[in-house]
C-alpha cells in the first residue's frame, strides 16, 4: 500500500501532530501580546494566569469549550453509553442546560472580577463576604477538586499512547513534561491558541467516523438495533431508555453537574479571560453548539457495540480508541489518536493554569507573602502549575487509576460545595461568612460519607468494591422503601444549603457582626471602558496590567491630594 | 484636575455599552457610587424568563424518556436531547440579541 497507510504513517501523524502543538505552545507566548514594551516587562499575573484579559469572542469560544469537552470526557462518555447505555447521555443534556444557567451569572462575575482585579471565585469570596477563612477554604476545595480532573486527562493519554503501542511511563512523562513546558512559559495563550487546533482536529474525526458509519454500518437504526440486542441480553445493567426509578438520579446529576461545571477554577479562568461582557455572552449563546459534537461521540459508544468491540482488559475507556482502531488507518487514525492525546493536554494546561492561580492569589498573597509584586505572583503561579502537574502524574503513575477515578468524582461532589458563596454570592451577601463556613464543611463532610455509602457494581450484578462505587446515592439510606437515588453532590449541597441558612438566621439573631462587602452593587454590572474598569493608572500611565481594588485606591487618593 | 481623562481615551464601544457613556458624566473628578449604576429595563428581564425554560425542559425526564417517534433511526430519548441543544442555543441567543438591542 501507499505510504499513507499503515502503523509508520500512524505514528508519523501523532508525532508531526504533537510537534506541532509542542511548537505552537511556546510561540503562544508572544501571541496577542499587549502593545506595550512587551519583553521588557515581567510577566503580571494577568498576563500569564488570564492572557491579559483579551481575549476575543473566537478564542473565548474555542478555550471555554475546549476545557469543558476534556479528553476523559471524550473517552469516558461513549464508555457509560457503551455499559450502560441512556445514563450515560446525561452528559449531553448536562452540557445544553450549563449555558443558559450561568448565561445571567457569569457576566456579573466578569464584572466584578475586572472591577477589582480577580483572577480566582476564592478572591471574590474575600471581598464580598469578608472572610480571609472562607476564602481559603474555598481555595483548597478548589484546587483539591481540579487536581484528580488533571490525572484524569493523564489517564486520557495513557488510553491513547496504549492504542499506538506506547505502554509505560515514558511517553506519558515526556508529554506531560512538554505540556508543564510549554505551560510554564506561554500560560494561558498556550491552551488559548491549542483548542482551536484541539478543536479541528475533533471535528475532522467526527466527520470521519460519521462518514464510516454511513457507508458501512446501514445508519442509526441498525446500530441502535445492535444496542438494544445487547442490553436486553444482559438483564438489568443498562439500556437504551432510562429505568423508572432511574429518573431521579439522571435528572439530579445533569443538575448537579450542571451547576458545577463553573464552580471549577479552569472553567472561571477561560470566562476571566474573556475581554468584556458582550464576548463572553456571545460565547456562552454559541457554546451550546459544541455539544452537538460531545453527542455525537456518546453515540459512538452505541457504534461500538455494533461494530463488536469489546474493552481491552476489562477497563471500558479503551473502547474509544479501539473503535478508531477498527474504522480508521494510517494517516486518518493517527490524526484521531493525535485530536484526543491533544484533548487531553489542553485541559490538562488550562487545568493547572488555574488552580495555580488559586494558589497564587488565595494562600500565597494571603498567608505566605501579602506584599507579593505582580511579578513574583506570576513567578509563584508558573511554578505552582508545574506542582500541579506533577502530583497529578504521581497520583497516575503510584496509586492506581481507579483511585484516580474515584477521586474525580469526589471530586465533583466538592466543588459543587462552592455554590453557595461564589455563586450564590453573586448575588447576595446575605448569607453570614461563619453560616458559610459551616455550610461548607455540613456539605463536604456529608457528600464523602455519602460516596462512601455506595457500593460500586459489577458488569455481572456482583458488588467490587463496596465504597466510592459511583455518585448515585440510594434514597433507602434516609429510611425511605423506595429505589430512587439521588446524586450525592445535590444531596451535600442541600445539607450545605440548609445549614448555612440557618447558620445565617442564627448569627443575625445573635447580632454577630456580618464582614465587610467590599463590592459595589454597581461593579457587578461594570463593563469594558466604564471608569471603574478602565483604571487609573491606565490612564496615567498608559495601558497596564491591573492593580487590585486596594492599591487603585491608594493610587486615586494620592492623586486627589495633590 | 482636568476631568476629561475619565473618558475612555480611544473612543472605542461595545454595540451594547452606548448608554454607559450617558451615566458616567464626568461632573466630579472620581465617579461617585451614583453615577455607576445603569438603567434596569424591565424588558430585558422578561426576555430572560426564556433562558429558564432552556434550563427546566431537559430535566424532564418523562417528556422525552421514549423510544417513539425516532429520527434517523435514533430514539426519542438521544435525539430529543440533542435537540435541547438548539433549543439552549437559540434562547440563549435570542437573549444575547434582544438585551445586546436594549442597552443591558
Amino acid at each position: 500500500m501507499s505510504a499513507l497507510s499503515g502503523r509508520g504513517a500512524e505514528i508519523a501523524t501523532v508525532i508531526a501532530l504533537l510537534g506541532l502543538v509542542v511548537g505552537l505552545g511556546f510561540a503562544a507566548s508572544r501571541w496577542r501580546r499587549a502593545s506595550s514594551p512587551a519583553g521588557s516587562q515581567p510577566w503580571d499575573l494577568e498576563e500569564w494566569g488570564l492572557g491579559g484579559r483579551a481575549f476575543g469572542g473566537t478564542v473565548t469560544f474555542f478555550l471555554v469549550g475546549g476545557d469543558l469537552y476534556t479528553a476523559y470526557t471524550l473517552v469516558a462518555v461513549p464508555a457509560l453509553v457503551y455499559a450502560q447505555g441512556g445514563v450515560g447521555f446525561f452528559a449531553v443534556s448536562y452540557v445544553a442546560i450549563t449555558f443558559p444557567l450561568v448565561y445571567l451569572a457569569l457576566p456579573r462575575l466578569w464584572s466584578v472580577a475586572h472591577v477589582h482585579g480577580f483572577v480566582s471565585t476564592s478572591e471574590f469570596v474575600r471581598a464580598r463576604f469578608g472572610s480571609r477563612a472562607l476564602s481559603v477554604l474555598i481555595a483548597i476545595v478548589a484546587i483539591v477538586g481540579t487536581m484528580p480532573y488533571v490525572a484524569l486527562q493523564i489517564v486520557g493519554l495513557q488510553v491513547v499512547f496504549q492504542a499506538l503501542g506506547l505502554s509505560g511511563a515514558l511517553p506519558l512523562l515526556l508529554a506531560f513534561g512538554l505540556l508543564a513546558f510549554f505551560t510554564f512559559n506561554s500560560g494561558l495563550r498556550a491552551p488559548a491558541l491549542l483548542a482551536i487546533v484541539k478543536d479541528f482536529l475533533l471535528l475532522i474525526t467526527v466527520l470521519m467516523l460519521l462518514l464510516w458509519l454511513g457507508v458501512t454500518e446501514g445508519g442509526w437504526g441498525h446500530v441502535i438495533g445492535a444496542a438494544g440486542a445487547k442490553f436486553a441480553h444482559a438483564h438489568g445493567s443498562g439500556g437504551l431508555l432510562l429505568a423508572p426509578a432511574g429518573q431521579l438520579g439522571y435528572v439530579t446529576l445533569i443538575l448537579g453537574s450542571a451547576l458545577a461545571l463553573f464552580l471549577y477554577p479552569h472553567a472561571i479562568t477561560g470566562v476571566l479571560a474573556a475581554r468584556n461582557r458582550a464576548t463572553l455572552k456571545r460565547s456562552m449563546s454559541t457554546l451550546p453548539v459544541y455539544s452537538v459534537m460531545l453527542g455525537v461521540f456518546a453515540l459512538f459508544g452505541f457504534v461500538a457495540i455494533s461494530a463488536g468491540i469489546k474493552p481491552t482488559g476489562g477497563n471500558v475507556d479503551t473502547i474509544v480508541p479501539q473503535l478508531f482502531h477498527s474504522t480508521l488507518s494510517g494517516a486518518a487514525l493517527g490524526l484521531a489518536y493525535a485530536a484526543l492525546a491533544i484533548g487531553a493536554l489542553v485541559p490538562a494546561s488550562v487545568m493547572s493554569i488555574g488552580a495555580a492561580n488559586v494558589f497564587t492569589r488565595s494562600i500565597y498573597r494571603e498567608f505566605i507573602r501579602p506584599d507579593a509584586t505582580p511579578a513574583q505572583e506570576a513567578r509563584v503561579s508558573r511554578t505552582a502549575s508545574l506542582l500541579v502537574k506533577v502530583g497529578a502524574i504521581v497520583v497516575v503513575l503510584l496509586l492506581n487509576l481507579q483511585f484516580a477515578v474515584n477521586l474525580q468524582l469526589m471530586g465533583g461532589v466538592l466543588i459543587l460545595q462552592l455554590f453557595p458563596a461564589v455563586a450564590l454570592g453573586l448575588y447576595t451577601n446575605w448569607f453570614h461568612r461563619r453560616a458559610l463556613i459551616a455550610g461548607l464543611v455540613a456539605g463536604l463532610v456529608s457528600g464523602i460519607l455519602m460516596l462512601y455509602q455506595i457500593p460500586q457494581v459489577g458488569a455481572n450484578g456482583k458488588i467490587t468494591s463496596r465504597h466510592f462505587g459511583g455518585s448515585s446515592w440510594p434514597l433507602a439510606h434516609l429510611g425511605l422503601a423506595t429505589r430512587f437515588a439521588i446524586y450525592a453532590g445535590l444531596a451535600a449541597l442541600a445539607v450545605n444549603l440548609a445549614v448555612a441558612a440557618a447558620g445565617t438566621l442564627v448569627c443575625h439573631w445573635r447580632g454577630i457582626a456580618s464582614g465587610a462587602d467590599l463590592t459595589d452593587p454597581s461593579d457587578y454590572t461594570a463593563d469594558e471602558n466604564d471608569s471603574t474598569v478602565q483604571r487609573m493608572p491606565e490612564l496615567i500611565d498608559g495601558p497596564r496590567s491591573y492593580r487590585a481594588r486596594h492599591a487603585r485606591l491608594r493610587a486615586q487618593r494620592s492623586l486627589t491630594n495633590h | 484636575m482636568d476631568s476629561t481623562v475619565f473618558e475612555a481615551p480611544d473612543g472605542r464601544r461595545q454595540p451594547d455599552d452606548d448608554l454607559a457613556t450617558l451615566w458616567i458624566a464626568p461632573k466630579s473628578p472620581l465617579p461617585a457610587e451614583s453615577q455607576r449604576r445603569r438603567p434596569r429595563a424591565g424588558v430585558r428581564s422578561r426576555w430572560q424568563w426564556l433562558l429558564a425554560v432552556a434550563v427546566v425542559i431537559p430535566l424532564l425526564t418523562p417528556l422525552y424518556n421514549r423510544a417513539s417517534p425516532r429520527l434517523f433511526g435514533l430514539p426519542f430519548f438521544y435525539w430529543s436531547q440533542m435537540a435541547f441543544i438548539g433549543l439552549a442555543a437559540c434562547v440563549t441567543g435570542a437573549v444575547y440579541q434582544v438585551t445586546k438591542r436594549r442597552g443591558s
